[in-house]
């Protein structure tokens, strides 16, 4: 699973993107543990953060695929 | 309804010149410029930098543009953001409706830019 990283969550994580090892769908708890085992710095930010795929922000209950490409939305501030 | 979206590292000129002829049905044209203060929450800066998930940026204002459109019906909507460094008393953003009339214009202006503030991918860092 590709996970992209913008602003705020790249300087958490250090990076722009990055590929997390997923061999089956999993819920956005476990994504988020898998996520903060790999980058320890983005814990802080789980609970405000948003994450969209192809896009469009996840709805509550939804699962990620391995072969999903994720965006980790920190609370945004344009404008 | 005519919509034109831009992210763009350049300045955003005021007065923003539109470079299309106005909608004949065109009576109102409601106008916003955010600008970057010289303080942000208690610092003074000089710049703020704005970096946006560019592709995603768009496809969220053209959903929350066709869902006031339903609301609030208006001919044409320009936006600009600037991305990258913004210097103090420079525009970050620019929003340009033309209504009917001015009624529907302020409203979908209020009213986006509150759903713009809430979901649209852009970030300002100091």
């Amino acid at each position: 699973m590709k996970v992209l990283f913008f602003a705020q969550s790249r300087e958490a994580a250090g990076c722009d993107d990055y590929f997390l090892e997923m061999e089956k769908p999993v819920t956005e708890s476990e994504f988020w543990a898998a996520l903060v085992d790999a980058f320890p710095g983005l814990a802080s930010h789980q609970k405000t953060a948003r994450l969209a795929r192809r896009e469009a922000y996840l709805q509550q209950g939804e699962w990620l695929h391995p072969s999903d490409e994720i965006a980790v939305i920190l609370p945004v501030s344009g404008g | 309804m005519w919509i034109d979206i831009a992210l763009t590292q350049e300045p955003i000129a005021r007065p923003q010149i539109w470079n299309m002829p106005f909608d004949p049905e065109t009576g109102s044209l409601v106008e916003f410029y955010g600008i970057v203060r010289e303080t942000e929450g208690t610092a003074r800066i000089s710049s703020l930098r704005y970096e946006a998930y560019a592709s995603m940026a768009e496809k969220v204002m053209r959903e929350k543009i066709a869902n006031l459109e339903k609301k609030h019906l208006c001919q044409a909507i320009r936006i600009v953001h600037r991305l990258g460094l913004v210097p103090k008393g420079e525009s970050a953003i620019y929003v340009g409706i033309q209504s009917r009339h001015r009624r529907e214009g302020f409203l979908f202006l209020q009213e986006f830019m509150d759903e713009f503030k809430k979901d649209v991918p852009i970030w300002k860092l100091k």
